[in-house]
């Protein structure tokens, strides 16, 4: 069930499609997928690319008001932005696939580039900013956090920006040159999922094989250098409780290691029977909630472990209690079981991202970026080989207070 | 050259298989080969509203994994997580929703435990500590938010602050909250006897015999609904002063008649254009015009007992007066000027095209038919009165029914943010 047919082809121009038909639905999802994120910014220019996603829903040259041709077409579209890519979709009733095409082809040709809009989105992109991180509790915890591991590498500020500012500065220059540059058809990747006639890729071939391509440069962003010691630091807020981060670096999502680090976060604290959610907020009574994850990004990244303190606690017992935890990971060998519930978690979240027609076109999109989208399906094997052994051993190594970032975000 | 758009035809409505669970209760099937999944959808009609605390009623429905006389909290999370499956248990005034969604070879382990859950959770003190705790820390974090606060004030001023509807959670009704009103509570409104069932996905024949086998063995009690009255509300505006915020968060509306009316979808396309989706009015006014805002939209919210209209945004902390005012004046236009062909008919496709998401895929179609089925609604013929006047409304029967189920003079008006709005 799990690994379902698809269909792969690429253009002259270096446009990558896939096609993947699901029977029982009327609909059908027109995923674009541009690698361009955060990480290709120039650093006092951040936020750009995010501001860029708004500004492709300003119109094209056939197409003067993008939402309402979706509208009109009984469908709805969205985008957004990651520090590695940019991803936009339309979801439409499947007897109006070729719109949702031509109005991609359109924007990818000639988008409506112009001031009005740029300042308009500029405004509504500084509400974004405020709403979603300047005034909620928490909300530049990644400002600080990404500030505090990454001294190099572009990973450095977040998707939204450092600051308002930065946004404010944009100009239409600025605008255009990004869209050269990274707006290409050699740069994307087009999957339709759904319901589709077997003239798909004709339409395909009419509407995208005429757009002209670029040159893409390939990227060669600094790495971090290796962690040497713990690096840590002490945040205060208007907040009403203590949040401890412990971020240990990891490789990239090529790494044969990637599936490992995920494993060991989830046996850490992806759930309410986790170990440290087990440990520290069942038994311990330390925290009111602790959970671990991977950043998942394509460069270099971060395993993180998040745990909310309880009032009562001081943090410096907390922080301790939760390093013990961290430390003893091997003490305590992992059973068959253990590793099995984490396996069948994936299946299950791998089960509904597939059953979800926007959400299979990205993932099948986003992994032919990276290397091939039958890695969506692929990574099963991958996450089943994995052996207790693989993750004690990853553990071992990495499981340490000298190689980690520390953040205390505590409350004034 | 733009290719012709294919006007959105009116969906097929899907035959969704009824089965009698007993007089009043029913099983809604839908099944599908495309996934490995099955989904189990149960809705009680025993909400908070029966507790004088509503944090009783919703610790005593969330609490259920928290411990049965055979297993502690930490034993039933790994069990669900070895089925990789995933429980969701939402608590709202009138009833309860209860989600199990796992991977079919699991399916009836996972709903033995469920069962187990559902008729022997004891509510184990330390646990009934650490949800008072963590839903403290919640509430906590929320108070800091405009948009949460201008939210539970809206309702507060719309219903009362003891109406099932306008009653929100305080720190002292946490603090109250003991294990024994939790096990009272279970005892006494764990009702099945008129729940809704639903089941999607891949599932089987022994999987339906083994639901049918689980619901016959749960409590049978037969309480009666307690019915909701609502009156209108006295006070119509409220400010509530949030010094540091650098935005101010709008939340203003209206009680309204209810989606069972026959005329509930000419207000439902004029609620559309007004706010109601991307290319709506307040939409491109507010935020593609003018950039007051990250975005504004109008909704619906139905309760069992009354319907309500609103309207949501966060805004430059200093133009919250500017944006009211812009909304006043979207609402006079609409009401007063005719709406264009061009307009309408994009909100016909619109609205045509979009109705095929609730009926797309097993687990939506299920959804939707409990969603309806507990509000009194048979699917079928409000799908049929809602393509029909979809189809057929012209623009003045819109403006009319709105203005007749949105009078501005009805209109509450709540702002939390840094500047005070007159």
């Amino acid at each position: 069930m799990l690994k379902q047919a698809f269909k792969k082809g690429c253009l002259s121009n270096g446009l990558r499609y896939i096609l993947y038909p699901v029977k029982d639905t009327s609909l059908v999802c027109v995923n674009m997928f541009y690698f361009v994120g955060s990480r290709d910014e120039e650093p006092d220019k951040t936020g750009f690319a995010h501001l860029f996603e708004h500004l492709m829903f300003a119109g094209s040259e056939q197409a003067p008001s993008f939402d309402n041709e979706v509208e009109s077409a009984g469908g709805v579209n969205n985008a957004f932005t990651t520090q590695d890519y940019t991803d936009y979709f339309i979801e439409l009733p499947a007897d109006n696939v070729e719109l949702a095409l031509w109005l991609e082809s359109d924007r990818m040709r000639h988008l409506n580039i112009n001031e009005k809009s740029l300042n308009i989105q500029k405004n509504v992109v500084i509400e974004e900013f405020k709403e979603t991180h300047l005034n909620q509790p928490y909300g530049d915890l990644f400002h600080i956090l990404s500030d505090l591991c990454y001294t190099k590498h572009p990973y450095r500020w977040p998707t939204i920006g450092l600051s308002p500012e930065h946004i404010e500065k944009a100009t239409i220059e600025d605008v255009q040159r990004f869209y050269d540059k990274w707006y290409q058809p050699n740069n994307a990747i087009l999957a339709i999922s759904g319901k589709f006639n077997e003239n798909i890729e004709d339409l395909i071939k009419q509407y995208f094989e005429n757009i002209p391509s670029n040159l893409i440069n390939e990227r060669n962003y600094t790495l971090e250098p290796p962690i040497e010691h713990q690096i840590k630091k002490i945040v205060k807020r208007d907040v009403p409780l203590n949040l401890i981060v412990i971020a240990f670096p990891m490789p990239g999502r090529l790494s044969p290691e990637y599936s490992t680090y995920d494993i060991l976060s989830d046996i850490l604290g992806n759930d309410n029977s986790s170990r440290l959610y087990s440990s520290l907020v069942k038994e311990k009574k330390l925290f009111i909630s602790v959970d671990a994850s991977i950043m998942g990004s394509v460069d270099p990244g971060l395993m993180l472990i998040t745990g909310i303190v309880k009032p009562s606690i001081d943090v410096s017992k907390a922080e301790a209690a939760l390093w013990d935890e961290l430390i003893n990971f091997n003490k305590k060998p992992i059973t068959d079981r253990e590793l099995e519930k984490v396996k069948n978690m994936f299946l299950s979240s791998l089960s509904m991202d597939i059953y979800d027609l926007q959400k299979v076109g990205f993932e099948l999109s986003f992994y032919e970026a990276l290397s091939k989208a039958e890695l969506l399906f692929e990574n099963y094997d991958v996450y089943r080989s994995i052996t207790k052994d693989d993750i004690m051993s990853l553990a071992d190594r990495i499981l340490n207070p000298d190689r980690a970032f520390v953040l205390n975000y505590l409350k004034k | 050259m733009r290719p012709n758009v294919i006007i959105p035809k009116e969906p097929e409505i899907p035959y969704v298989e009824e089965l009698l669970l007993n007089n009043k209760t029913k099983l809604f099937t839908y099944s599908t080969q495309r996934t490995d999944l099955v989904s189990l959808y149960i809705t009680v009609p025993c909400g908070y509203k029966y507790a004088k605390n509503p944090v009783i009623g919703k610790f005593a429905w969330e609490m259920i994994k928290a411990g049965t006389n055979k297993k502690n909290s930490i034993q039933i999370a790994e069990e669900l997580n070895y089925y990789g499956a995933s429980l969701d248990i939402s608590v709202n005034p009138d009833s309860v929703n209860i989600s199990l969604v796992t991977l079919k070879d699991f399916f009836l382990p996972a709903l033995d435990l469920l069962f187990e859950l559902l008729t022997d959770a004891n509510y184990p003190k330390k646990e009934l500590l650490l949800q008072k705790q963590e839903t403290m820390g919640i509430l906590k974090i929320e108070n800091k938010k405009v948009e949460s606060i201008a939210n539970k004030n809206f309702y507060k001023l719309l219903f009362g602050a003891n109406h099932p509807y306008g009653r929100y959670i305080k720190y002292s009704d946490i603090f109250l909250t003991q294990r024994m009103n939790l096990l009272n509570f279970s005892k006494k409104y764990f009702d099945f006897s008129q729940s809704l069932w639903g089941l999607a996905g891949n599932y089987d024949d022994q999987i339906i015999r083994s639901v049918t086998e689980h619901f016959s063995l749960l409590p049978n009690l037969n309480i009666e609904d307690q019915t909701i009255i609502s009156k209108e509300p006295a006070k119509k505006s409220l400010h509530i002063n949030k010094k540091s915020s650098l935005q101010t968060a709008i939340k203003m509306g209206s009680q309204i008649k209810s989606l069972r009316e026959k005329d509930y979808p000419y207000f439902l396309i004029g609620q559309t254009i007004f706010g109601g989706y991307f290319g709506s009015r307040l939409n491109k006014n507010i935020r593609e015009e003018k950039g007051l805002t990250y975005g504004i939209f109008s909704r619906t919210n139905h309760f069992k007992y009354q319907s309500v209209w609103s309207i949501s945004a966060e805004v430059k902390a200093d133009q919250a007066n500017y944006a009211i005012n812009e909304i006043r004046t979207e609402y006079e236009k609409f009401i007063n000027e005719p709406i264009n062909d061009e307009e309408l008919n994009r909100v016909r496709n619109y609205m045509m095209g979009t109705s095929l998401f609730a009926f797309d895929g097993a687990f939506n179609i299920i959804k939707n038919q409990l969603k309806m089925s507990d509000l009194g609604v048979s699917v079928d013929s409000y799908y049929k009165n809602l393509f029909y006047v979809i189809k057929n409304a012209n623009e003045m029967e819109i403006r009319e029914k709105f203005a007749e189920y949105v009078p501005w003079g009805k209109m509450v008006i709540v702002t939390a943010g840094n500047v005070e709005t007159k």
